[in-house]
C-alpha cells in the first residue's frame, strides 16, 4: 500500500494491526533507501545495528536519537535538490535541529498537515486569528521555528488577522481592537485560532479573560510544550477548563510534534489524548532497558513517521517521555495509539568533570 | 564580605576577614602532629559507625585511608624520601574542591593537614547531599577536637564569588584547584600572592588494559571478581573521575580477544544488576547519543547498548582518538595484537592505565612503552581510584611543605636533596 493511500483513507479510521500492515513495508523501504542514499545513516546502522533486517514489526525499525539532527548534517539527497532547510527553535547559544527537505518531502508534509487538520476543521478555510505578532515572518531570511509553524497553519485559514502587538525586543501585548474587529466580522460562525500553548495563555487569555469575549464558535489549535505553564500549575485540563468558562471556548486542540517530523503531527482528541494520523505512530520505550514498554507504562517516544525521504528521520527517538493509555478505543471514531506526553526527560545530573565546568562556563556567560 | 562557614559550623555566615585571620594566626603544627593524626582516626571512626556514612562505599574507602593504621602508611613513605631536611608546614593551603568526586576534598585537606598546614576548603554551592553529609560529620569530629585542630581548618560554601576566591587567594601560601581545564582557567586568573604556589588538576583521562589469554585462563569465580573491581572503578563517581577508565583495550591476538571481551562485558552486566546500579533515563540517552556522534565521527566498528546497563563503543584504530567523554557508563573498546598502537596513543592528558594480566618483566615493560609521553599511574584493576601522596605527577607532601636547609658549621652539607628548592620538586 502507498503513502497515498494511508493520505487518503479518513485519518485515525485504521486500527492497530492494519495500520501496521501497511506502514510496516513504507517505513522498511525508507530505512534501505536512506542507507544507500545517506553514508551517514549506513555507518550508523552498520555500527548500531548490525544484524538489521526487514523489521517485523513497528519497534524493529532502527531509530537514531533526535539529538544528532543538531550536530550532524544528515541527508539523503544531493546538496543541489535541498528544497528548504527547517531549524527548531533554541534560545541564543543553544544548539538547534537542522533538517534538509527536497520538493517531495515539503509536498508530502503539506499533504499530511492538511489531511490531519480537515480531520478537524472541516473541508473550507475558515477565518483565522492568528495568536502572535506580524513582525513575526517580517525577517524572512531568519525564519524562526515558530514563524514556519505560524506560516504553515495560515494555509489552512483566510481573512488572517494578528491578535498580539510586538515589537523587535519580543514584548507582545493583546491587541484588543483588532481581536474585537475579527469577532466582530467573523464571531457568529466557526473560526480558526492558531498559537503557541505559553503566548496563548499569557499574550491572549489572561488580558482576555475578564472581557466578557465570546469565543464559543472558535475552534483554537496549539502546540509547543508545556514546560513554561506547568511552572504556573497549567495543565492541559485546566487550560481547556479556563478557556471554556471565561470565554465560551470548548473546541481546542493541542498537538505534539517536532521540526525533525514536520507533518507528522500527534492531535488531541475530544478525550483529550493524542492520536497519530495514518501515516505516523509512535514507540514508548524503556530507558532502562530500550525495549517498548507495555501500555501504561511511561518511556521515551520514538516517533515513526513514513513522510521523510530527503533525509533519514523516518524513526526517531525523542527526549519526550509519554505514555500509551489504549489502542483502538474507538473514542470519537479514533483508532490506533492514544498517548500523552508527560514532558522533557529531565537532564541527567551526571556529576562530571565538566560540573566545575559549567560553573565556570555560567560565571563566565554571566559576567559578558 | 561574609562566608558560610560549614565547618567547624557557624549557624550565620562569619567575616571572611575574621575567619583568613583565625587560621593564619593558629598555632603552627608538625608533619604527622599527633593532633592530626588522633583528628584522622576519630573521623574514620565516625565514617565507619555513622549510620548515614555506612552504605557508601566511597566514604567507606575514604574512613579506611584515615584509620590509623592507613596514617602510618603514609607517615612511613614520606620518612623514607625526606630524611636529609627539615620539613616544615607551608601555611594555610585552599583547596577548591571538585564536584564530581565528593570524597575528594577530604583528601586534598588530609595530604595538606598531615604536613602540618591550616586549610580552607571551598566547596560549591550545588555540592551534593554526599559532600554535606561528610561536612556535617566532619564538623561533629572537629567539635570533640582540641581548639588547636579546630582552629586549623574551615569548610566554608559559596558560589562564584570572585571577590570572595580572591581575597582567600591573596591570603593563602597554597592553591589546590580541582575541576577540570575551565575551572583551572577562570582560577588562574584570580592572583596568588608572591610567594604562594599552586597544584592544578586539570582534566585527565584514564583506561585499563587486560591481557586477553591471562583472562582467558581466569576461573568463573575470579571473573566475577575482576568484574567487581572494574566495576568499582568504573562507577563508583558514575565514570566521573578522573582516573575511573573510559577505554578498555585488549591485548592478545583477535581469536583470543573477541571472546574474552564478551564474557568479560558480561560479568560486568551481571555485577550492574546485581549491585542495582542504575543512571536516570537523561543520562542513558544521552550516552546512547554520545555513542550515535562517535560512530558518525570515529573508527567505530561496532555500538553494542548491553541491555541498557552501559555502552560499549568498538574502535577500528585507535589513533586518531577524541577523549571527549559524556561519562555514565560508556566504554570505548580496541582490540590489538601489539602495544605499539597505545604507545602511540597516549598523551599528557592520560592519567591511570588499570591493568590485569600483566606482572614483573611483562608489566615493566608495558610501563616503559607507554609511560613516555603520558601516563602518571600504572595499577591492577580495582585500585583506580585509591588515592596517594602521587597524583597527576605531584608528591603531595612535597608541595604541601618546606623543606629547611640546616648546614653545620665548618662542614659541607653534601646531600643533594638538602640543597632542592620546592620549585624544582617532583616530577613534570
Amino acid at each position: 500500500m502507498s503513502l497515498e493511500f494511508l493520505f487518503s483513507e479518513p485519518q485515525y479510521s485504521l486500527r492497530q494491526s492494519e495500520k501496521e500492515r501497511y506502514l510496516l513495508p513504507l517505513l522498511n523501504d525508507l530505512t534501505w533507501h536512506h542507507r544507500g542514499a545517506s553514508g551517514d545513516y549506513g555507518r550508523l546502522l552498520d555500527a548500531v545495528y548490525p544484524h538489521t533486517r526487514e523489521a517485523s514489526s513497528l519497534d524493529e525499525i532502527p531509530y537514531l536519537p533526535v539529538g544528532l539532527f543538531k550536530t550532524h548534517r544528515l541527508l539523503s539527497i544531493p546538496d543541489g535538490q535541498i528544497f528548504k532547510t527547517l531549524t527548531s527553535s533554541g534560545t541564543t547559544g543553544q544548539q538547534v535541529s537542522r533538517v534538509y527537505l527536497d520538493s517531495e518531502t515539503a509536498r508530502r508534509q503539506t499533504v499530511a498537515l492538511s489531511r490531519i487538520l480537515q480531520h478537524v476543521l472541516g473541508p473550507d478555510r475558515l477565518p483565522m486569528l492568528v495568536i502572535d505578532t506580524s513582525t513575526l515572518l517580517k525577517n524572512r531570511k531568519e525564519f524562526s521555528a515558530r514563524g514556519a509553524g505560524v506560516l504553515g497553519m495560515m494555509n489552512f485559514g483566510r481573512s488572517h488577522v494578528y491578535a498580539l502587538d510586538g515589537n523587535m525586543d519580543g514584548e507582545m501585548n493583546l491587541n484588543r481592537d483588532a481581536v474585537r474587529d475579527f469577532l466582530g466580522r467573523f464571531g457568529d460562525a466557526p473560526f480558526l485560532m492558531f498559537g503557541f500553548t505559553f503566548m496563548v495563555w499569557k499574550y491572549f487569555f489572561e488580558p482576555l479573560r475578564d472581557l466578557g469575549v465570546d469565543l464559543s464558535n472558535g475552534i483554537l489549535i496549539h502546540s509547543g510544550g508545556w514546560k513554561k505553564l506547568a511552572d504556573q500549575a497549567v495543565d492541559n485540563a485546566t487550560f481547556k477548563a479556563r478557556l471554556r468558562e471565561s470565554t465560551g471556548l470548548h473546541r481546542v486542540y493541542n498537538f505534539y510534534g517536532m521540526v525533525e517530523q514536520v507533518g507528522s503531527v500527534y492531535m488531541e482528541g475530544e478525550d483529550g489524548m493524542l492520536y497519530p494520523p495514518n501515516f505516523a505512530d509512535i514507540v514508548i520505550r524503556d530507558p532502562r532497558t530500550w525495549e517498548p514498554a507495555p501500555m501504561g507504562q511511561p518511556g521515551l517516544i520514538q516517533v515513526l513517521s513514513a513522510l521523510p525521504f530527503s533525509y533519514p528521520g523516518h524513526s526517531i527517538l525523542t527526549e519526550d517521555l509519554g505514555v500509551i493509555h489504549s489502542v483502538d478505543s474507538g473514542v470519537d471514531g479514533r483508532f490506533g495509539k492514544a498517548f500523552s506526553v508527560i514532558g522533557r526527560v529531565p537532564r541527567s545530573e551526571i556529576r562530571g568533570c565538566s560540573d566545575t565546568h559549567q560553573e565556570a562556563a555560567v560565571k563566565e556567560s554571566g559576567a559578558a | 564580605m561574609k562566608i558560610r562557614r560549614l565547618a567547624p559550623h557557624a549557624a550565620e555566615p562569619v567575616p571572611l576577614a575574621d575567619l583568613l585571620a583565625d587560621l593564619r594566626s593558629a598555632p603552627p603544627l608538625k608533619p604527622f602532629s599527633d593532633g592530626i593524626c588522633d583528628l584522622a582516626a576519630r573521623f574514620s571512626r565516625a565514617l565507619f559507625t555513622d549510620p548515614r556514612t555506612r552504605r557508601f562505599p566511597d566514604l567507606q574507602a575514604l574512613a579506611f585511608q584515615l584509620r590509623p593504621a592507613g596514617i602510618k602508611v603514609l607517615e612511613e613513605s614520606f620518612r623514607e624520601t625526606t630524611s636529609q631536611t627539615l620539613i616544615q608546614p607551608r601555611g594555610l593551603v585552599f583547596h577548591l574542591a571538585p564536584a564530581n568526586v565528593e570524597t575528594m576534598f577530604v583528601y586534598s585537606w588530609l595530604f595538606a593537614a598531615l604536613m602540618g598546614n591550616r586549610n580552607i576548603v571551598r566547596i560549591s554551592d550545588r555540592a551534593s547531599d554526599t559532600s554535606l553529609l561528610l561536612c556535617s560529620v566532619f564538623n561533629d569530629v572537629l567539635a570533640a577536637a582540641p581548639d588547636a585542630m579546630r582552629r586549623s581548618v574551615a569548610i566554608v560554601q559559596y558560589g562564584h564569588e570572585d571577590d570572595i576566591t580572591a581575597a582567600i587567594s591573596e591570603a593563602c601560601d597554597v592553591r589546590v584547584v580541582w575541576g577540570g581545564d575551565s575551572t583551572v582557567r577562570a582560577i588562574r586568573a584570580v592572583p596568588l600572592a608572591p610567594r604562594a604556589t599552586e597544584l592544578v588538576f586539570a582534566d585527565r583521562y584514564s583506561f585499563a588494559i587486560l591481557r586477553a589469554a591471562e583472562y582467558q585462563k581466569l576461573a568463573p569465580p575470579e571473573r566475577s571478581a575482576l568484574a567487581a573491581h572494574f566495576f568499582n572503578d568504573t562507577f563508583w563517581f558514575d565514570q566521573a573521575a578522573c582516573s575511573s577508565p573510559r577505554l578498555v583495550v585488549w591485548y592478545g591476538t583477535p581469536e583470543a580477544c573477541a571472546p574474552a571481551a564478551e564474557t568479560f562485558f558480561a560479568e560486568l552486566e551481571a555485577v550492574i544488576e546485581k549491585r542495582g546500579y542504575t543512571s536516570d533515563a537523561g543520562m542513558r540517552l544521552e550516552r546512547f547519543t554520545f555513542g550515535c556522534r562517535a560512530a558518525l565521527d570515529g573508527p567505530v566498528s561496532h555500538l553494542d547498548r548491553h541491555h541498557g546497563n552501559f555502552e560499549t563503543l568498538a574502535l577500528r584504530e585507535l589513533t586518531p582518538f577524541c577523549r571527549e567523554h559524556c561519562g555514565g557508563g560508556l566504554l570505548y573498546q580496541f582490540h590489538t595484537p601489539v602495544l605499539e598502537p597505545l604507545a602511540a596513543f597516549i598523551d599528557r592528558r592520560d592519567q591511570t592505565m588499570s591493568y590485569f594480566g600483566f606482572e614483573s618483566e611483562g608489566l615493566r615493560e608495558l610501563a616503559q612503552m607507554v609511560s613516555a609521553r603520558g601516563i602518571d599511574r600504572i595499577v591492577p584493576i580495582g585500585r583506580a581510584l585509591d588515592f596517594d601522596r602521587y597524583w597527576d605527577g605531584y608528591d603531595l607532601f612535597l608541595e604541601f611543605s618546606r623543606h629547611v636547609t640546616v648546614a653545620r658549621t665548618g662542614g659541607q652539607t653534601g646531600s643533594a636533596a638538602a640543597q632542592r628548592g620546592p620549585s624544582d620538586t617532583g616530577p613534570e
